[in-house]
């Protein structure tokens, strides 16, 4: 066992899938730039060349069509966009091509192409840079997605969807990529990300929550844990599973919900998750009264530190959130003193 | 170009270095919270921006577009403001150094996401068109931003529609550190805009005296309901693409285009110019310092909001 970071399991899973398949290449603007795309991306092209490791014209939405060309020939593509946002130029060939090119030739391609759309947060990202409509690609019937919250689960994204013959989005957080865990990372189960997962144990409250407020929800319960309060922390990493016995084993025992959108509630993956909670209920003795709900406020994101203090929801707002569920007097915790635009010391800007 | 138009672009110019200089300077404090895209070293074309003064034109720019919003004669106050997040910003705070707008000199806002201002610039240039304005708009780009399927369907709308609309492409040869030649086929931007018909000139060297000739020429063209004009400037970003950095110690630019942009500094190429048409020394000096002082007040004013807004201890 080793610890690796975030960025460190996905570069060495494009390593591993770049090597086991001659027949895979990695697309992206900065893919072979000095800062290789956050890190992720070092060793690539000294390895593999650059005949398959592309540096590409800025031509998002070409770049996407070129990709579904390769994968239809049965290359593996990894390709990856720096921001969600710019990706959204190429929601043409990945929502009218990507997603139903098997479909609408009533043939079963198998298409191993994996989307990487990293997300940003905080130094005043703002409207155009900190946009994560994973939900909404979720809804396209066709393509495959997943938020992986920790190195592990990232690691079998990249595999995942470099192998899977179907196109895969992999979201991916900016304030995830210095997150660690202990890894064996010869060993890991790539199909771990298809189920649902307790990250922490407990009988007295439900949190659902993933992506990059995993971290997040997992501190408050452990700081909760001191006070006596179990939390069942549950999450996913596959957006597109309809599966939520998990959660609905879990209220039957807490009879209580948290719920935790990392972006805007309205139209959200977390909604439809609802919905299904709903069907569900009659068993559950979940007590609706205390269902709660914390997103982001539905507005765009402003640049400024200013306004941006209370968007994102933070271990800490969790805690309290819980203490009114639950009807009780828990301290709240006074975090070290950091600028709420960062995350972390490891931070320096300007992107 | 007269000797008064030679002095307001120079004017123009200083103000501009001295505007980035102050971001870049004090970007490490931590009070401009936002990824900052430095125009130093790139001060050519807003200042010859500016000695073609016209509020009623429009111009609509980039991620890279501090320069294009003072060159069209942006409130150097609400600049800085807006860098600071602050709420009196000329975009209230919300957009940051990557949103700027002022409608009241005809800046009609930048945006971040490469290629997406330069349809609307088009549309701007439609709505002149159609309402039989004597105006035209710029529409300011980078060379990252021809690889966009985008900039050709606008320029080919141009065309069709023969609007009023000069493009500007400052090519500085790089997109973040990537240089041209992996990036385009054909390195002529001048085959691409001639195919859309676009009435094409080009700068090599900063050589500002062409520039403002090709530019006047381009003004007529547009202005005509010939189709739009595309004028290529080459240029050189001083600092790294994003951030107050100098990052030439990553050595993704050959040192032989670093060393022949150090000869054309706009700048320097503008000072002689002056101290040949006879402004003295020291009157072109004193003149320096007093755009110094000036951005230096006003740029401190934003800090200062700042740090107050933020409940910070003034060092
Ligand atoms: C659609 C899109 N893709 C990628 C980016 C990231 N990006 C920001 S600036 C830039 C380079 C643009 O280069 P150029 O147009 O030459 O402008 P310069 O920075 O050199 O002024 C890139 C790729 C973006 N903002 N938008
Ligand atoms: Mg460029």
């Amino acid at each position: 066992m080793e610890n690796y970071n975030y960025t460190k399991s996905i570069n060495l899973a494009l390593h591993e899938n770049m090597k086991l398949n001659s027949r895979s290449v990695c697309i992206g603007l900065g893919i072979n730039d000095p800062k290789r795309i956050f890190g992720t991306s070092i060793g690539l092209v000294e390895a593999f060349g650059e005949e398959r490791c592309i540096e590409p014209p800025t031509s998002e939405n070409a770049l996407t069509g070129i990709a579904l060309g390769l994968a239809l020939q049965s290359y593996s593509v990894c390709l990856t966009h720096q921001r969600f946002d710019f990706a959204l130029l190429s929601f043409d060939q990945l929502i009218n091509s990507i997603s139903k090119w098997s479909f609408m030739f009533n043939k079963e391609y198998k298409i191993s192409l994996l989307v990487r759309l990293i997300i940003g947060r905080g130094w005043g990202q703002g409207p155009t840079h900190s946009q994560s409509y994973h939900s909404f690609l979720s809804s396209l019937p066709g393509l495959q997605i997943y938020y992986p919250s920790s190195p592990s689960s990232a690691f079998a994204t990249i595999s995942k969807g470099m192998n899977s013959g179907k196109p895969t989005i992999m979201i991916e957080h900016r304030w995830l990529h210095n997150t660690n865990e202990l890894l064996d990372i010869s060993n890991i189960d790539i199909d771990i990300i298809d189920k649902m997962k307790i990250i922490h144990h407990g009988d007295d409250i439900t949190i659902f929550t993933y992506g990059y407020m995993v971290p997040e929800a997992f501190k408050a319960s452990q700081y909760l844990k001191s006070f006596d309060i179990k939390v069942e922390l549950i999450s996913m990493d596959n957006l597109s599973m309809k599966n939520i016995d998990t959660i609905i084993d879990s209220i039957s025992k807490t009879h209580r919900l948290l719920i935790i959108e990392p972006y805007y509630m309205q139209c959200s993956i977390t909604t439809n998750i609802c919905t299904e909670i709903l069907k569900k209920i009659t068993n559950t003795n979940l007590d609706l009264s205390s269902l709660e709900v914390l997103s982001l406020p539905f507005e765009n994101e402003s640049t400024s530190y200013f306004d941006t203090k209370d968007r994102y929801v933070t271990w800490v707002n969790i805690i309290n959130k819980i203490a009114d569920q639950l009807n009780q007097e828990i301290p709240c915790p006074t975090p070290k003193e950091r600028p709420h635009d960062v995350p972390g010391d490891w931070f320096k800007g300007p992107f | 170009m007269n000797d008064q138009l030679v002095l307001l672009a120079f004017k123009k110019a200083c103000e501009i270095r001295e505007a980035e200089t102050l971001i870049a300077e004090n970007y490490n404090k931590g009070y401009i919270r936002c990824p900052v895209h430095l125009s130093i070293g790139q001060e050519l074309v807003p200042s010859i921006l500016f000695s073609f003064h016209d509020v009623n034109d429009f111009a609509i720019s980039t991620h890279r577009s501090h320069a294009h919003y003072l060159g069209k004669g942006g409130s150097l106050q609400r600049f800085f403001d807006e860098l600071h997040g602050l709420p009196s910003g000329c975009s209230g705070g919300k957009g940051g150094s990557m949103h700027l707008i002022d409608e009241s000199v005809g800046f009609m806002g930048s945006t971040a996401i490469v290629g997406n201002s330069i349809p609307v610039g088009v549309g701007l240039a439609e709505a002149q068109k159609l309402s039989k304005s004597k105006n035209l708009t710029y529409i300011f780009l980078g060379d990252g931003a021809t690889e966009e399927g985008v900039f050709y369907e606008s320029i080919n709308y141009a065309y069709v529609r023969k609007l009023p609309c000069l493009f500007i492409v400052e090519n500085n040869e790089y997109s973040v550190y990537t240089p041209l030649k992996p990036r385009q086929s054909c390195l002529k931007l001048e085959n691409k805009a001639k195919a859309f018909n676009a009435h094409y000139s080009q700068n090599l060297l900063h050589e500002y005296k062409s520039l403002f000739n090709a530019w006047s020429d381009a003004i007529k063209y547009v202005k005509s309901n010939a189709g739009p004009a595309l004028i290529e400037v080459f240029t050189n970003r001083k600092l790294a693409h994003c951030g107050p950095e100098i990052d030439d110690n990553l050595g993704y630019r050959p040192q032989k285009f670093l060393s022949k942009w150090e000869k054309y500094n706009i700048l320097d190429i503008y000072y002689k110019s002056l101290l040949e048409a006879g402004y003295s020394k020291k009157y072109l000096e004193d003149l320096i310092s007093e755009i110094r002082q000036n951005c230096t007040n006003i740029y401190f004013k934003s800090e200062k909001k700042h740090i107050i807004l933020r409940g910070l201890n003034e060092s």
